[in-house]
């Protein structure tokens, strides 16, 4: 059900509003709402929104080096506030060296880089064998260092107040040329008319050949001191607890910081207005008077026009399945919850599209397991309970159908298998009890009705919360002529063509002209119902049974509802055929003559069936569980469910990595 | 020639075939903007890899279909129904036609349904708390690779 909220207002004095807040960031239940557009950026927040970001950066600079937690360790670490802020000052020294060393690492892989390109353009003067520095003008002589394209060699040579030097014969010649002083501007445009690139020896003692001598001994102490650097970052892998437990620290002041600005002030006392939970509302003012007497705390119910944020609240065994619901959207604040009704169709429509005890017991002991051991939180916590029952309810739906790990009474005359498998079908047949229901695979066409009835039976539970909300809205016009009339139009159909649509699939069940009659009367009622009164709100005669004869056609939508259930048993088949298929593969390498080839292949296939049947179980439950919630969303919350709830956001300790503890 | 066998197999090949390659396709776009995602923000790996599964259904419900086709031809050695088969082409041509809801409708539901999972993982990157919403809209377009998987599958086993 949706909690039922109440506007707040909180008027105290500003020497109290740190420990105020402080004690409302603790108990987590007020939703501060924005009061002033004031000036949000202050000394105290920057700073602290620069620390977040430069935490935030280190962690994920050293994260790769951390020490991997458990699989199964649990998602958060408990901890006290005080106990995470002791962390603090020791977090932000280690940011400081974790900054120093990565902007370390990055000057010395630009350096690299300059280092290995000045190299790359010495490479082809290795031929020369004097010093670079000695080809230098003199007041007489004018050099001209380059490149010059090999097709133009010759060309160079005829120039007769040229001296040349060619220091190797590739296809661009690494050239040194002397003039003399006066000819220099001659020779600048004979080179423009040439393939010369001009080339400036880099300022380095020696030869070209002792130059890239030296930058290869540079380039070797750099990476020496970048290893250095990186072992040093890596050893800060193990202090990515202290800097995560002081985010965590830094974030939770930070968001109540930010509070601060939310507020209204006089010289000398504060405004709060917020949203806060009905069932709240005294645990919140008790918190307040352990802080203060000097305050004033009042509530009233949210105003025309106000949208308070929409929470709900339901028993231990439903509560999972709101985190399905928010998937979808919140509720409206003010319409109904779907979750309560939801979970039962859920659980059973999830197990009906895994539809095999093997798998269940594996879905339902794996996120047991995941549950007792990585204490998982949020919307995790509320998946894997989900899961859990949906395990159950697999397990329950394969003994039905008569499928473990794909192993069915029908596989045995389906797909030929080997051995022990052979062996568990043919158990199954013996003692009778697998499946205790039908088998899908020989009886496809009961197993599809079974379906489609499961999906009549959802439909109309739909229709008739829809019917509930109305009524207890005090809107019994949209209950009855929106929502019953669906019900009858929806029953009567599926009841007085039951005989017809039965002799489709191929069986003759006949039923009484006493039950087909009234159920098609009771269609005839929904429809004239539908017919007169869907369009209420139109005066115009005329436009009124336009709008009902309109509203008949909807009558399309619910079949094609109804056939959307057809997923039902499309996956089921999916599931069993496919663990069917592993298990004959399985069967074919374990089936080997040469008793060598058969221990190894016996090993091979445990070893396979372990790996192949894991990930069945893995795919088909991630489609179970999204076609599942699709069933909820379209065809069953389409009939009721009013969306576009606000989320509710109080201030509260919004951890990542700690759970923060009394 | 056994026309009969040829139809059936062609039934099987194209069966895995086609919604092979729509899968391969549809979870290849996908994996291409998982990796773009990813490497801005590894923790949304998770979400991401979920949302890049989606597309690869397709491809195991024509594997399946391959299967069934197989098995109910006896084309996997069951004697008896293999000789029935290779004496009558229609039978053959019967079970080629049931494979082609599953290839056509696997082959371009995966591309799809690829393409819409590609905008649920940018969704996810700019709000990664909505990446349900992605997974349901994606699944929507799963349905009709679903309704194509069940009449493939009853006309299979109506064969036979």
């Amino acid at each position: 059900m949706i909690v039922s909220m109440k506007r707040l207002s909180l008027v105290a004095l500003k020497s109290d509003q740190e420990d105020i807040l402080n004690a409302l960031q603790k108990i987590g239940t007020v939703e501060i709402i924005k009061l002033a557009d004031g000036d949000t950026a202050n000394g105290e927040t920057d700073a602290v929104n620069a620390r977040i970001q430069k935490l935030s950066e280190s962690i994920s600079a050293v994260k790769p080096y951390a020490k991997k937690a458990g699989f199964l360790s649990p998602q958060k670490r408990e901890m006290t506030l005080s106990g995470m802020r002791e962390y603090i000052p020791k977090a932000v020294q280690t940011t400081d060296e974790i900054e120093e060393l990565l902007h370390t690492q990055a000057h010395l892989l630009a350096e690299r880089e300059k280092a290995a390109s000045l190299r790359a353009s010495l490479e082809p003067w290795v031929p020369m064998t004097v010093p670079m520095d000695a080809v230098r003008n003199t007041a007489r002589v004018h050099y001209f260092v380059g490149l010059l394209a090999a097709k133009d060699v010759q060309r160079v040579q005829e120039q007769e107040y040229l001296e040349a030097e060619f220091l190797s014969d590739s296809s661009t010649v690494p050239t040194i040329l002397a003039s003399k002083e006066d000819d220099a501007r001659i020779v600048q445009t004979f080179l423009k008319s040439v393939d010369w690139q001009d080339y400036v020896f880099p300022k380095m003692q020696g030869t070209p050949r002792e130059a890239i001598e030296s930058l290869e001994r540079r380039i070797v102490e750099i990476d020496e001191a970048y290893a250095e650097a990186q072992s040093k970052l890596e050893a800060h892998g193990e202090t990515i607890e202290t800097l995560q437990n002081a985010l965590d620290a830094e974030t939770i002041d930070a968001d109540r910081l930010s509070a601060n600005s939310d507020l209204a002030y006089t010289a000398s006392a504060f405004v709060l207005e917020g949203w806060i939970r009905e069932d709240e509302v005294e645990k919140t003012e008790e918190t307040i008077r352990s802080v203060t007497d000097a305050y004033s705390f009042e509530t009233r119910d949210p105003a025309e026009g106000e949208e308070p944020p929409s929470v709900v609240k339901n028993n231990r065994f439903v509560k999972p399945f709101e985190e399905v619901q928010t998937l979808y959207s919140r509720p409206a604040y003010g319409t109904i919850d779907g979750t309560p009704y939801m979970t039962p169709f859920y659980i059973l429509l999830f197990g009906l599209m895994l539809s095999d005890t093997g798998y269940g017991i594996l879905l339902m002991l794996g996120s047991l397991l995941y549950i007792k051991k990585k204490k998982p939180t949020g919307m995790s916590a509320g998946i894997s309970r989900v899961l859990f029952w949906g395990g159950l309810s697999t397990i329950v739906w394969g003994v039905l159908t008569g499928s473990f790990f794909g192993i069915t009474k029908a596989s045995a005359s389906t797909i030929a298998l080997g051995g022990v498998f052979d062996q568990i079908s043919q158990l199954f047949e013996k003692l009778g009890i697998f499946p205790m229901l039908l088998d899908p695979m020989s009886n496809p066409m009961i197993m599809l009705g079974l379906c489609f009835g499961l999906g009549i039976l959802h439909i109309v539970a739909g229709y008739l919360v829809g019917a509930y909300d109305k009524f207890r809205q005090g809107d019994w016009q949209t209950a009855v002529f929106d929502q019953i009339s669906w019900v009858l139009i929806t029953l009567g159909l599926v009841i007085g063509f039951f005989p017809a649509i039965a002799n489709m699939a191929g069986f003759t069940i006949p039923l009484p002209k006493s039950v087909t009659m009234p159920a098609l009367i009771a269609a005839g009622v929904g429809a004239l119902l539908v017919v007169l009164f869907k369009g209420r709100g139109k005066r115009n005669p005329l436009k009124r049974l336009t709008s009902g004869l309109g509203g008949l056609y909807d009558v399309t939508s619910v079949l094609a509802d109804i056939l959307s259930y057809a997923r039902l048993f499309a996956l089921g088949i999916a599931t069993g055929v496919i663990g069917q298929v592993f298990n004959m593969l399985c069967s074919m390498l374990a089936g080997a003559s040469n008793p060598v080839m058969k221990v190894i292949g016996a090993i091979g296939s445990i070893i396979l069936l372990v790996l192949l049947h894991t990930f069945n179980v893995a795919i088909n439950a991630l489609g179970a569980f999204v076609h599942c919630a699709r069933l909820q969303y379209v065809e069953f919350y389409g009939k009721f469910y009013e969306s576009g709830g606000k989320e509710f956001r109080p201030l509260s300790y919004n951890t990542k990595h700690v759970q923060v503890t009394k | 020639m056994n026309w009969g066998a040829i139809w059936a197999t062609a039934g099987a090949v194209i069966a895995a075939l086609m919604a092979g390659i729509g899968s391969a396709i549809g979870v290849g776009i996908t994996g291409q903007a998982s990796a773009g995602v990813v490497s801005e923000n590894p923790d949304l790996s998770g979400k991401c890899l979920l949302l890049q599964l989606l597309p690869g259904t397709q491809g195991i419900y024509g594997l399946l279909i391959a299967i069934v086709i197989m098995s109910n031809s006896g084309l996997m050695g069951d004697a008896a129904k293999l000789a029935a088969l290779e004496a009558n082409t229609a039978l053959g041509i019967r079970f080629f036609l049931a494979s082609l809801p599953i290839a056509f409708g696997g082959l371009i539901s995966a591309i799809y349904q690829g393409r819409v999972a590609v905008a649920g993982i940018n969704m996810v990157a700019k709000k990664p708390t909505e990446s349900g919403k992605g997974m349901v809209m994606a699944i929507m377009v799963e349905t009709y690779a679903v309704l194509s998987l069940l009449i493939s599958f009853l006309l299979v086993f109506g064969i036979m």
